[in-house]
């Protein structure tokens, strides 16, 4: 499973990278790279909501397994972001 | 004319690197000493020995931008420091400031206890997203060294002056600092308050000095190849200017 995650990385940065010098060569290649991209951001965006989720959990666990002072950082990091 | 320099010179240093990284295998690299490095080894070292946490700072940048370099350099370190300390009764705990390198360092700790054979010790909390803006970071990594009995806390990725606010909470709790950042204004906070701090592209050779494999080391005889290039080609530059000839 690894193996093909790590094909399929490859194989995206191979064809980004080829639309910014080959495109005008082969146009397709836009097309191919507007879509990698965008499925980027999109993955980018799931992985903020799933960063959001594990700030809030590990905050929320340290708070419930120790004292006051473990209050003070998800309140200075939410006063920061 | 430039669309055609910059495939060029990304298709040779690919091929450089795989020649670099066969001939690497056979002939190893004596590496200058880097006194970062060596302490760092001994404080992995005593970590295990003393039962006490490692804490790994990746910092706040992006994959999806240029910072992204010292990301992944991180993540080469967060690897060798999960299959090093593997063993000891606490994890090693990495924190990131951005989401995606928050999941990707969960995956590379599971990847590195896999790698040491002890898979069933590793778990999900180690590897955490601490906050979403650098300094709101900063303010969640900076209170995991005093409270989760950290004794060495390791800086690297991109950091700027937010660092010291790390710096200065492992100060407090006289935990072992080593920093790195790609970022001049990081690296002279880190450079005035860690014990051992990494100047300029040293960042990048984190994995070279740890023995994360031929490749790494491939990778800084790469830099030196074209750093000369650059030299040389800034020298060719001003003599042909001189002569008039551009």
């Amino acid at each position: 499973m690894r193996v093909i995650a790590t094909v399929i990385a490859v194989l995206s940065g191979l064809a980004v990278l080829a639309g910014y010098f080959l495109t005008p060569f082969i146009p397709a290649l836009a097309a191919v790279q507007s879509q990698l991209l965008t499925a980027a951001m999109t993955l980018a965006g799931v992985a903020v909501l799933a960063g959001v989720f594990n700030l809030v959990s590990v905050h929320t666990e340290k708070c419930a397994a120790t004292g006051r002072t473990a209050f003070t950082a998800p309140c200075l990091s939410s006063a920061c972001s | 004319m430039m669309s055609f320099i910059e495939p060029i010179i990304l298709a040779v240093g690919a091929i450089l690197l795989g020649a670099l990284t066969l001939w690497k295998r056979k002939s190893p690299t004596a590496l200058r000493d880097l006194p970062a490095f060596a302490r760092l080894q001994r404080l992995l070292g005593l970590s295990v020995e003393d039962g006490t946490r490692l804490h790994v700072s990746l910092g706040s940048a992006s994959l999806l931008d240029r910072r992204g370099g010292s990301a992944l350099a991180g993540l080469s370190m967060l690897r060798h420091v999960a299959e090093r300390t593997s063993v000891s009764d606490t994890p090693p705990v990495a924190s990131a400031g951005d989401p995606v390198l928050g999941l990707l360092s969960q995956d590379t700790l599971q990847a590195g206890y896999k790698a040491a054979g002890a898979e069933g010790q590793y778990s999900q909390n180690t590897g955490r997203v601490a906050g979403l803006t650098p300094f709101g970071y900063a303010a969640g990594a900076m209170h995991i060294s005093p409270t989760e009995n950290v004794s060495v806390n390791i800086l690297l990725g991109h950091f700027g002056p937010e660092a010291g606010l790390i710096a200065d909470a492992a100060e407090r709790g006289n935990t072992a600092l080593v920093g790195a950042s790609d970022n001049l204004a990081g690296q002279a906070t880190l450079f005035a308050s860690a014990q051992e701090a990494l100047i300029g592209e040293e960042l990048f050779a984190a994995g070279a000095y740890l023995g994360a494999g031929a490749s790494h080391a491939a990778s800084l005889t790469l830099q030196d190849i074209l750093r000369w290039l650059v030299i040389l080609s800034l020298l060719a530059g001003a003599v042909l200017k001189f002569l008039r000839l551009i």
